[in-house]
């Protein structure tokens, strides 16, 4: 029984171990593709037509379900802010505490969020299917530079459509929880928009917060989906099934990535 | 390095996981002609031509293109190396969001500063030459049936005139008439154009037609390298050795 016991605890400390290495070294199989996509954003050909393609790909079809979820969340916040406010006397707040949680958080956290169900996932799709089918390949024969023509203009086209993204959301929030808070509940909308502009311009560090988080998380989506779809190939499953494997996997990792991020960068941030 | 052989493969060694795939493979390719490598299915044929193109590193051993060692070639130096060759994917690999005249036109557009016109004059004669008209240039690869998509790899593969093809199974899941058409052409394109020709196939015999040299990888490693007049004589040990087998194996 003890050496049953005993040869378990070692399975289960070998297993431990060899996931431990397999995530480190695909870890480093990351830092190294993300290197790579970032060094091909900077170097010739600036392929400006390729990003202004991914550009609205990724940023402008993204565009009505961010300002809807955006509207919703403003709504829900200002719909939960004015009944805990008006507990303590304080619904003349409400409009800083709206735009200081849109902007320090919900606006680049579930624009990311959503950027990674939307656009990551079929940007994974995509990569995923041009390696199966030796697109990826072809390109290469031919001697064109894969990171440049392929991953980094997606990478500048994240990089700079998130951020607007973030801040479609947190302007479509605004007017939600203006709907629900002043014109459904009967908070004061001078009091709601003028704390927002008192917190706004009382508090650079929150825009900051917003734009920065927004970059870093655009990276996080770009280059986790992108890497997934890239390493198809080492899925344990083939064809179709290793593309829908890997595009389940970036959605999941790049979703847990934001997440843990968001913490630390608020930490820094903050 | 032999003048006439631009590619030699001097000692492979490759092994995947515990099993060895290539063991002391040698193989020379003369310049100007069609060597085509025959082989069952999962010997390693493709892996040999991702070996030519850099993309895989055997574990041991040379792969010389034009005398320079592809193994030990940096990215700059690989990407300069496949700017002179030319590839026809097994799967065509045609990018399916672009159109046919696009895909065709992508090579020059990368790596040339030629004009728009020029590019675009140069693109429709080279599927002129592949039979593809340019009424067809609009389409996109999934409009196409197998054989043109053939043609229009070949046509992009042929785009900036490399002076060594490597094609890939090149009549894989089509009929015998579209077979024997693209053989035909691949022919007459090295005919005309004179470039070095690696074909890895099992359709045998059929291949053999446009074969100058045949090599047969067996058992790990390039058993032989014949002339090809060798293995279409009826009489001769080649022969016998591919009748009635259509997987490239020895016959039984």
């Amino acid at each position: 029984m003890l050496t049953f016991l005993h040869s378990m605890l070692l399975d289960f400390v070998e297993g431990l171990g060899k996931r431990a290495i397999a995530t480190v070294t695909k870890l480093g199989r990351w830092g190294v593709f993300s290197s790579h996509a970032l060094a091909g954003a900077v170097s010739r050909p600036f392929r400006r037509g390729i990003i202004g393609r991914e550009i609205i790909i990724i940023g402008a079809e993204s565009l009505s379900i961010i300002a809807l979820t955006g509207f919703f969340t403003g709504m829900v916040l200002g719909l939960q802010g004015y009944h805990t406010l008006t507990k303590f006397g304080s619904e003349a707040v409400l409009g800083q505490g709206v735009i200081i949680t849109l902007l320090s958080e919900l606006g680049p956290v579930m624009s990311a969020l959503l950027l990674t169900g939307r656009a990551g996932s079929a940007l994974c799709a995509q990569i995923g299917v041009m390696r199966n089918s030796e697109q990826i390949d072809a390109l290469e024969c031919m001697g064109i530079e894969t990171y440049n023509y392929l991953i980094s203009p997606k990478l500048v086209a994240g990089l700079i459509s998130l951020p607007i993204l973030s801040l479609v959301f947190c302007a479509a929030g605004v007017y939600g929880g203006y709907l629900a808070g002043c014109v459904l509940l009967n908070a004061n909308p001078g009091y709601y928009f003028d704390g927002m502009k008192s917190a706004v311009s009382g508090d650079p560090a929150l825009l900051r917060m917003c734009l920065v988080k927004s970059v870093f998380f655009a990276f996080v989506v770009v280059t986790v989906c992108a890497f997934h779809g890239h390493e198809v190939d080492r899925q344990p499953v083939k064809g179709a099934s290793g593309v829908s494997k890997a595009t389940t996997e970036a959605v999941v990792v790049s979703s847990v990535s934001i997440l843990v991020w968001d913490y630390l960068l608020s930490c820094i941030l903050i | 390095m032999n003048e006439l052989n631009v590619i030699q493969l001097v000692n492979i060694r490759k092994r995947f996981g515990q099993q060895w795939v290539h063991d002391q493979l040698n193989l020379s390719v003369p310049a100007g002609k069609t060597t085509v490598v025959v082989g069952p299915s999962g010997v390693g044929k493709s892996v040999m031509i991702k070996y030519i193109l850099g993309m895989l590193k055997p574990d041991s051993g040379q792969v010389l293109v034009n005398g320079h060692d592809v193994v030990t070639m940096s990215r700059t130096e690989l990407r300069e190396m496949r700017s002179h060759l030319g590839v026809l994917f097994q799967g065509v690999a045609l990018f399916d969001s672009m159109t046919v005249l696009d895909n065709v036109e992508l090579p020059l557009r990368e790596k040339t500063t030629l004009s728009d016109a020029e590019v675009r004059q140069k693109s429709v004669d080279k599927l002129a030459l592949v039979g593809i008209s340019a009424s067809d240039g609009s389409k996109f690869p999934a409009q196409l049936s197998g054989g043109m998509q053939k043609r229009v790899g070949l046509a992009r593969a042929l785009q900036h005139d490399p002076s060594i093809v490597l094609f890939d199974e090149p009549t894989t899941g089509l009929d015998p008439r579209t077979t024997h058409r693209i053989y035909d052409l691949l022919a007459d394109t090295q005919h005309r154009l004179g470039y070095t020709a690696v074909i890895v196939s099992h359709d045998i015999p059929n291949v053999f037609r446009i074969a100058d040299y045949v090599a047969i990888l067996e058992d790990k490693k390039i058993q032989a390298c014949v002339p090809a007049e060798e293995v279409r004589r009826a009489d001769s040990p080649w022969a016998r050795h591919f009748v009635e087998t259509d997987d490239g194996g020895p016959a039984a």
